[in-house]
């Protein structure tokens, strides 16, 4: 009996000393919680499911779980909520512009409904994160109302090339230069965007068509590349739409090793007429975070699937 | 003793995001029309009845649209592909090209003896599809402007 008293006490002391040590070694504040300087706006409704899902990493009003604050853990998720309110902060949506704001709402269902977004670890954690099949629906809805029209006429002539394009070739910051072979390349397929009014023609070299064609993207062979070219809708007199004003040329090549902080693929942007080239290295990270939407069909989002 | 709920969390969270995170494949569609050897002219949208289109020209049909001199040669051959638009299951917000529904060509080679164009048409994975008639199709057809795109000609 006494023994065995003592024996409690000791583990009852041992287990209050322990949860003590672990209580103060937890960080009470993970991150710093800045000003809000202006709140999204949106239906209340569709608020609600980005304040419950996505606020705790991607707004300044990060309200954590105690295993959140768990030593170690602590750590990653301050990485987590700092990198993510880089990409996209609720709670800053007032230094948007109207533009930005719609672009990064579609962006948002997109990486919910593809499962990027929250976080896969984070979701498996705290389970009032994950977004219900209802709740995407209503997203969608919202979504469709801010759906945009083309109005835009159609010029009667095109505009006449200068000659053929001047050497040397505009060479991105990833080192990837301007392939104007892709003319010559099949086409992978065209897209029509309604989330903002751009039409998109995409070719794929023959590594990359046969690639598809055998259904060996998983990863994607090295060698492969898409080009994506991308023009403003415009509408003809017959109610058609046509390409308009030229935007950009896109490219992903893909070299696992070379391109491994970007997922194997190495990504390129020329933008208008004079195929400026865009962006900087880091550019490339924004191209690929975003891609990673596509995980399933290997980065590339434009394959169009049997239904 | 928070040792064991850290270590349970932790193992239900890899377990769980090793669930989540499962990729479905997807089944791509096989490639129609794509592999005529042509290039792009340019694509077509018709929202009402949501379909998109792709013109193709051969070296002397490019070449009509980048003189743009007006003068047609009898080496050009243009082929329309008409495919109905799905939606782009990998993002919402956008439509990509879904089932082939017609091929028309316009084939110059006849206005050498001073004739009208040759045009046909080939329907698929649509039972009822009744055509306009030729003439209109062809004039169509030849009225499309090119895209611009910035490497042209190449
Ligand atoms: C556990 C933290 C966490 C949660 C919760 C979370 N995210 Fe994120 N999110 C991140 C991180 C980290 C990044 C940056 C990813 C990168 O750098 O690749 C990010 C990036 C993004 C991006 C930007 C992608 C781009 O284009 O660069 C979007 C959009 C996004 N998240 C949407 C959401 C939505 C919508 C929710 C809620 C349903 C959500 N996130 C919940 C951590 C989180
Ligand atoms: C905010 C998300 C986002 C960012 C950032 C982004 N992309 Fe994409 N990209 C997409 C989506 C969505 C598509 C397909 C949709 C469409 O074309 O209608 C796409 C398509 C492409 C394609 C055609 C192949 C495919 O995946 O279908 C290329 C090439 C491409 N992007 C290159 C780039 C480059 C280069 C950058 C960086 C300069 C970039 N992307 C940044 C979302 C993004």
């Amino acid at each position: 009996m006494k023994i065995t008293n003592r024996l409690k006490i000791i583990s009852i002391s041992a287990g209050i000393l322990a949860t003590v040590t672990a209580a103060m070694s937890f960080t009470n504040k993970v991150v710093d919680n800045p000003p809000v300087t202006g709140d999204l706006e949106a239906p209340a409704e569709v608020k609600a499911i980005f304040e419950r899902a996505c606020y705790p990493c991607h707004s300044n009003t990060a309200n954590l779980q105690w295993f959140d604050r768990l030593p170690g853990v602590a750590a990653m998720v301050k990485k987590d909520i700092l990198a993510a309110r880089q990409h996209l902060n609720f709670s800053e949506w007032d230094k948007l512009s109207r533009g930005d704001q719609d672009a990064l709402l579609w962006e948002a269902y997109n990486m919910i409904n593809s499962g990027t977004m929250p976080l896969p670890a984070y979701a498996a954690l705290h389970r009032d994160a994950k977004v219900s099949t209802a709740e995407l629906s209503t997203l969608r809805q919202f979504l469709l109302t801010k759906r945009k029209v083309v109005t835009a006429e159609k010029a009667d002539t095109i505009q006449t090339n200068t000659t053929s394009i001047s050497a040397p070739l505009p060479i991105a910051p990833t080192g990837i230069r301007f392939m104007p072979e892709f003319r010559h390349w099949q086409v992978m397929s065209t897209t029509s965007r309604f989330d903002n009014t751009t039409m998109r023609v995409m070719y794929a070299n023959p590594i990359a068509m046969q690639a598809i064609r055998e259904n060996n993207i998983h990863p994607w062979p090295d060698g492969a590349i898409i080009a994506k070219v991308v023009w403003e809708k415009v509408r003809d007199k017959n109610g058609y739409i046509q390409p308009g004003k030229f935007l950009n040329v896109q490219y992903m090549v893909r070299n696992a090793s070379l391109y491994a902080d970007t997922d194997g693929w190495g990504y390129a942007k020329f933008e208008t007429p004079a195929l400026k080239p865009a962006g900087t290295l880091l550019t490339a990270q924004s191209c690929a975070s975003c891609h990673k939407a596509a995980d399933k069909t290997g980065g590339i989002f434009d394959l169009s699937t049997l239904n | 003793m928070r040792v064991i709920p850290i270590i349970a969390v932790a193992a239900l969270a890899l377990f769980i995001a090793s669930c989540t995170t499962k990729k479905e494949m997807p089944v791509i569609r096989p490639f129609a029309f794509n592999d005529s050897g042509m290039q792009v002219i340019t694509t077509i949208i018709n929202e009402k009845d949501h379909e998109v289109a792709m013109l193709y020209g051969n070296k002397a049909a490019m070449d009509f649209h980048l003189q743009k001199n007006g003068i047609h040669r009898p080496q050009e051959l243009y082929k329309l592909a008409t495919y109905r638009e799905q939606d782009n299951k990998a993002r919402f917000g956008s439509y990509i090209n879904g089932e082939l529904l017609r091929v028309e060509t316009v084939n110059m080679a006849a206005i050498a003896g001073g004739q009208a164009p040759t045009y046909s048409i080939e329907v698929y994975n649509q039972d009822a599809y009744t055509p306009t008639d030729a003439a209109t199709r062809t004039a169509f057809i030849q009225t499309l402007d090119r895209a611009w795109y910035p490497c042209d000609p190449y």
